[in-house]
C-alpha cells in the first residue's frame, strides 16, 4: 500500500510543473493588461509604467517564467497584485469554505444517489425505477444556478425557513441551500452509476447463491451486493469530489459563498495573475491527492485490486 | 407519494412560498449594506475601485470633503483654508483635538506622512497624480528630491501648500479618497498590510474582515464631526444582484445599491418609500474611433448615426428612467445654467438625409460596422436597440462582445470602429470630463479613446485649466463642450443614475452624485438598542 501511495503522490511534481507552465502561458496569451486593470481608467501613463515595472511585467517572458518557477520551487505562491498579500493566505482563507461546501454536497449526493440507485436497481421495470431515472436526469441537466435560485425563492425569501445567501460566519443553516443546489448534479450521476453497477452485481452467480442458501433479501443487498457495486461508483464519487474541491463558481456566486472557485474566476477576470496561478496549482495538487486516496480506498473495497490482479487471487465477498 | 401527487404538491409549495413571507425585522443599531465584491484594499492609497472607496470613505477623512448634495468643497480635517489671490498658495489650519482610531493625534505631520506615502513609488499608489499640482511632488516621486518642496509644515496644525501653477479644481482633487489621511504609526508599522487593519479619523472604525464574506465597522465614539448614526455597519459581499435583492426583500440587508434590470419599475411601484433614484456625474456614450478612415473623415455620417438612436427611449424605457438622456458631454450641475437638450434627437428622416449627404443614400455602399462592447448582460439590450435603430435607416452594425480586460485593451489600442464608453467623475469639475476624454494629449490609453484631436478644443481646455475666475472658466468649458459636440466624436447616450433600495427603518440615506460609494453612511439614522448609554 505505502509504495503505491508514494508512487501516486510523486506524480504531483510533474503534474504541478505542467499545470504551472500551462497556466503561465495562458495568462500571458490572453489579452488584458494586469497593470491597467489595477490602475483603472482614471490613471496616468507614468503610473501605469511604474506599476508594470514594480510587478515585473516589463521583463522578458522567459525571465518572468524562470522567476515564477523559482518561486514555486521554494513553495512561494507569490503576492496578489490587487490585494497585495500572499496568495497562500488567500487560498487558506477561501479553501475551508470550499471544503465545507464540497463535503456537504457530496455527502447529500452520495446518500441520496446511492439510495436511489439501489432502489432503482432492486425495483427494475417499475414506476420507482422510472422516477429515479427522471429525477437523476433532471439533477444532471438542471443548471446549478437555476436550481439555486429556485431554492432561494421557495425556502428563503418565500417560506423564510433558511437564509437567502452568505456564509453566515460558518452557521450550518447557511450551508443547507448551497449544498442542496450543488448536490443535484452529482446525485444524478451517482444514482445512475449505482443503478448500473447494482444491476450488474445482482445478476452475478454469487448473489443467486446467497439467495438460494436462504439469506434475507436485505442481507443479500446490503452485505453482499452493495459493497461490490460501490467499488466502481467510488471512482465517480472521488473524481467529482476532487472537482468540487476546486470550487463551484456558479454556486458560490449565487449563494455569495466565499469559496476558492469564485476567487480564481474573479482573479482571471481582473488579471490577478499570481492568484490565478497559485489557485490553479493548489487545485491541481488537491485533485492528484484526492485521486490517489480514491485509488487506495478502491483497493480497500476490492481485494483483487489490492493484490495486483483482476480476478486472480482473493475471493469475492 | 406518487408522481401524480408530486406535481400539485410542488405547485402548492411554490404558491405558499409567496404568500405570508415575512420580512425579518431590522437589527437595532446595525446597518447591513450589500457589497458587490470584496474590496481589494482598505488603504486609501489603493482606493480606486468603488468597493474600496465606499469603505475608505467611512474609515478616513481628508483635509476637505464634498457636500453630498451640493458637491461644494467643505472643510473636513482642515478647519479653514486660505488661498492667495494668485491661486497658488494654500494655507490650511488643521483641526485640533482630532484623534486617529488608534489614539494617535492628528496633526500636520500626519498629512505630510500620508501624502509622501501616496507619492512614493514604493507604495505603488494608483493615483499619485492627485498631488502632482504641488510644487516638487513629481521630483519627489522620481527620487530627485528627498522632500516635496511645495509642502511645508508651518506648525503642528498648520500647513502651507504651494502649487506649480494655479489649479482651480485642486481642492476638489484633495477631496478624493486617495488623499485621505492615514495614521502614520499604524501605516508605518503595517507596511503593505495596512489594508488589513486600516486606521483613520473617520466616523467608523475597522473591526473585522472575512474576505469575500463580511466586513464590519463600528462607530467612532470620538468622531470630531459629532454623533454617528449606525453603531455598526456590516458589509455583506453578495455578487449576484438578483440574490442581493432577495436578501433585501427578506430583510437580511438594509441597503442594496444596485438593482436587477427590468425590476426597477416594479420595485418603485411596490415599495415607493424604499426605492430611490439618484442622478450621477456619469456620461455613457457610443464612441467613434476617429482614426477609422470611414468614420473619422465623414462628419455627416456620424451625425446621421446620432440621429438614428432614440436616446430618450433608452433612458426612459430600456433603463426604466434611472438615467437621463445626455445633452452633451457634461452632466447637469457641472456648469451653471439649465441642462442642455439632446443635441441630436431621434429623427430617422434627418438621419436618412444626412446619410445621403455623407454619400451613402439608404446606407448603400456602407460596409457593416462593428460595435465593440464589454460582456455586461445588463447593457446588451441597449446595444441591440442601437443596432435596431441603425438598421432602420439602412446601416448594418455587428455587435462584438469581449470580456472586460480584453475589451479595454482593444479600445485603448484603437482596434475598434465604434465602442461603448463611460466616464464617472473623480471630482465634480468639467475639467475632469473634458480633459481626459477629449484632449489630444490623452489620446489612446489615457482616456481619449475616440482619438479626438482638435487644436481649438485643446486651447480652450488649457486656458480654462489656468483660469481662476469661475464665470470665465465656465464659459470656456461651455464653448469647449459645444465645439466637441458639434464635431460629433460620440453618440451621446445618457447621463448615469443609481437605483437604490433603502429599508424604511433607516432614514437620512443620501447618495452622492459621485456615486453610491461616496455616500456618508454616518448620516443614516435607524432603530437603536434601547439599553442606556447607547444610541441616541
Amino acid at each position: 500500500m505505502f509504495p503505491f501511495l508514494l508512487r501516486r503522490l510523486l506524480w504531483i511534481v510533474p503534474v504541478l510543473v505542467g499545470v504551472a507552465t500551462i497556466t503561465f502561458i495562458l495568462m500571458q496569451v490572453i489579452p488584458g493588461d494586469p497593470a491597467l486593470l489595477l490602475l483603472g481608467q482614471h490613471g496616468d501613463e507614468e503610473t501605469l509604467a511604474a506599476i508594470r515595472t514594480e510587478l515585473g511585467l516589463d521583463r522578458p517572458i522567459h525571465v518572468q517564467y524562470a522567476l515564477y518557477l523559482g518561486r514555486l520551487l521554494k513553495g512561494d505562491l507569490g503576492t496578489s497584485y490587487r490585494q497585495k498579500r500572499p496568495v497562500a493566505d488567500i487560498i487558506l482563507e477561501r479553501f475551508p469554505a470550499t471544503l465545507k461546501l464540497a463535503l456537504a454536497a457530496i455527502l447529500i449526493a452520495v446518500l441520496a444517489g446511492v439510495s436511489l440507485g439501489c432502489l432503482a436497481a432492486i425495483r427494475r421495470g417499475g414506476w420507482l425505477e422510472s422516477a429515479v431515472m427522471v429525477l437523476s436526469l433532471v439533477g444532471v441537466s438542471a443548471p446549478v444556478f437555476w436550481v439555486g435560485m429556485i431554492l432561494i425563492v421557495i425556502f428563503a425569501s418565500g417560506l423564510g425557513w433558511l437564509p437567502v445567501a452568505g456564509y453566515g460566519g460558518g452557521d450550518l443553516r447557511h450551508l443547507v441551500l448551497p449544498s442542496l443546489a450543488l448536490s443535484g448534479v452529482f446525485m444524478g450521476y451517482i444514482a445512475r452509476f449505482t443503478r448500473s453497477s447494482m444491476i450488474d452485481v445482482l445478476s452475478q452467480d454469487y448473489i443467486r447463491t446467497a439467495r438460494a442458501i436462504g439469506l434475507s433479501e436485505w442481507r443479500v443487498i446490503i452485505v453482499h451486493a452493495l459493497p461490490n457495486a460501490l467499488a466502481p461508483v467510488l471512482t465517480v464519487i472521488g473524481v467529482h469530489f476532487a472537482g468540487l474541491l476546486g470550487g463551484s463558481v456558479a454556486t458560490e456566486t449565487v449563494f455569495a459563498w466565499p469559496g476558492l472557485g469564485r476567487a480564481v474566476v474573479d482573479a482571471i477576470r481582473l488579471r490577478d495573475i499570481p492568484v490565478v496561478e497559485g489557485g490553479i496549482i493548489f487545485m491541481a495538487a488537491v485533485f492528484v491527492i484526492v485521486n490517489a486516496l480514491v485509488d487506495i480506498s478502491y483497493g480497500l473495497l476490492d481485494p483483487r485490486v489490492r493484490l495486483g490482479g483482476g480476478g486472480e487471487g482473493g475471493t469475492q465477498r | 407519494m406518487t408522481l401524480k401527487a408530486l406535481i400539485p404538491a410542488v405547485c402548492c409549495l411554490l404558491l405558499v412560498s409567496h404568500c405570508g413571507a415575512r420580512r425579518q425585522p431590522a437589527v437595532p443599531g446595525v446597518l447591513r449594506y450589500r457589497l458587490g465584491s470584496d474590496p481589494p484594499s482598505l488603504d486609501p492609497a489603493h482606493a480606486v475601485d468603488t468597493g474600496s472607496q465606499l469603505l475608505t470613505n467611512q474609515l478616513f477623512d481628508g483635509l476637505v470633503r464634498l457636500d453630498p448634495v451640493s458637491l461644494e468643497v467643505v472643510p473636513a480635517l482642515a478647519e479653514s483654508i486660505r488661498i492667495d489671490p494668485a491661486g497658488r498658495v494654500y494655507t490650511f489650519k488643521l483641526r485640533r483635538d482630532v484623534k486617529f482610531h488608534d489614539g494617535e493625534p492628528f496633526d500636520a505631520d500626519a498629512v505630510l506622512f500620508t501624502w509622501r506615502r501616496l507619492l512614493s513609488t514604493g507604495t505603488r499608489a494608483e493615483r499619485p497624480w492627485i498631488l502632482y499640482p504641488i510644487r516638487g511632488a513629481r521630483e519627489f516621486r522620481q527620487g530627485l528630491s528627498a522632500s516635496v518642496e511645495g509642502l511645508r509644515r508651518l506648525g503642528p496644525h498648520s500647513l502651507k501648500i504651494t502649487l506649480t501653477r494655479p489649479v482651480p479644481y485642486f481642492l476638489k482633487q484633495l477631496a478624493m479618497e486617495s488623499a485621505a489621511i492615514v495614521s502614520p504609526r499604524a501605516a508605518a508599522a503595517a507596511g503593505d498590510r495596512f489594508s488589513e487593519g486600516p486606521v483613520g479619523t473617520g466616523p467608523f472604525r475597522f473591526v473585522a474582515w472575512k474576505h469575500s464574506d463580511l466586513l464590519v465597522l463600528e462607530s467612532n465614539p470620538d468622531y470630531w464631526d459629532g454623533p454617528v448614526g449606525p453603531e455598526r455597519i456590516e458589509f455583506q459581499v453578495i455578487p449576484d444582484v438578483a440574490v442581493a435583492l432577495e436578501k433585501y426583500l427578506s430583510g437580511e440587508i438594509d441597503i442594496v445599491n444596485e438593482l436587477p434590470p427590468g425590476r426597477i419599475a416594479e420595485l418603485k411601484r411596490k415599495h415607493p418609500d424604499e426605492s430611490r433614484i439618484w442622478s450621477l456625474l456619469e456620461v455613457r456614450y457610443l464612441g467613434f474611433n476617429l482614426e477609422d478612415p470611414l468614420l473619422g473623415g465623414n462628419q455627416a455620417l456620424r451625425l446621421a448615426l446620432n440621429h438614428a438612436v432614440n436616446k430618450r427611449a433608452i433612458a426612459d424605457i430600456l433603463e426604466e428612467g434611472v438615467p437621463r438622456p445626455a445633452g452633451g458631454i457634461l452632466p447637469p450641475g457641472l456648469l451653471p445654467g439649465p441642462a442642455a437638450d439632446i443635441p441630436y434627437p431621434f429623427d430617422p428622416v434627418r438621419a436618412e438625409s444626412l446619410l445621403t449627404v455623407a454619400g451613402y443614400p439608404g446606407g448603400e455602399g456602407l460596409p457593416e460596422f462593428e460595435l465593440w462592447c464589454p460582456d455586461n448582460p445588463n447593457e446588451r439590450r441597449i446595444w441591440q436597440f442601437v443596432q435596431a435603430g441603425f438598421q432602420q435607416v439602412g446601416v448594418k452594425v455587428r455587435l462584438r462582445t469581449l470580456e472586460w480586460a480584453a475589451y479595454l485593451a482593444r479600445v485603448r489600442a484603437g482596434r475598434v470602429q465604434m465602442f461603448r464608453g463611460s466616464w464617472i467623475a473623480d471630482y465634480p469639475d468639467p475639467h475632469n470630463f473634458l480633459q481626459p476624454l477629449l484632449h489630444s494629449s490623452q489620446v489612446g490609453g489615457a482616456g481619449n479613446y475616440a482619438r479626438f484631436r482638435d487644436p481649438e478644443f485643446d486651447a480652450l481646455i488649457d486656458r480654462a485649466a489656468d483660469e481662476s475666475d469661475p464665470l470665465r472658466r465656465a464659459d470656456l468649458y461651455r464653448r469647449a463642450e459645444g465645439l466637441a459636440v458639434a464635431r460629433c466624436p460620440w453618440i451621446f447616450l445618457f447621463y448615469g443614475g443609481a437605483a437604490v433600495m433603502v429599508r424604511p427603518e433607516w432614514s437620512n440615506y443620501v447618495s452622492s452624485p459621485l456615486g453610491t460609494w461616496a455616500t456618508p453612511l454616518e448620516l443614516c439614522t435607524g432603530p437603536h438598542r434601547s439599553s442606556p448609554g447607547t444610541g441616541r
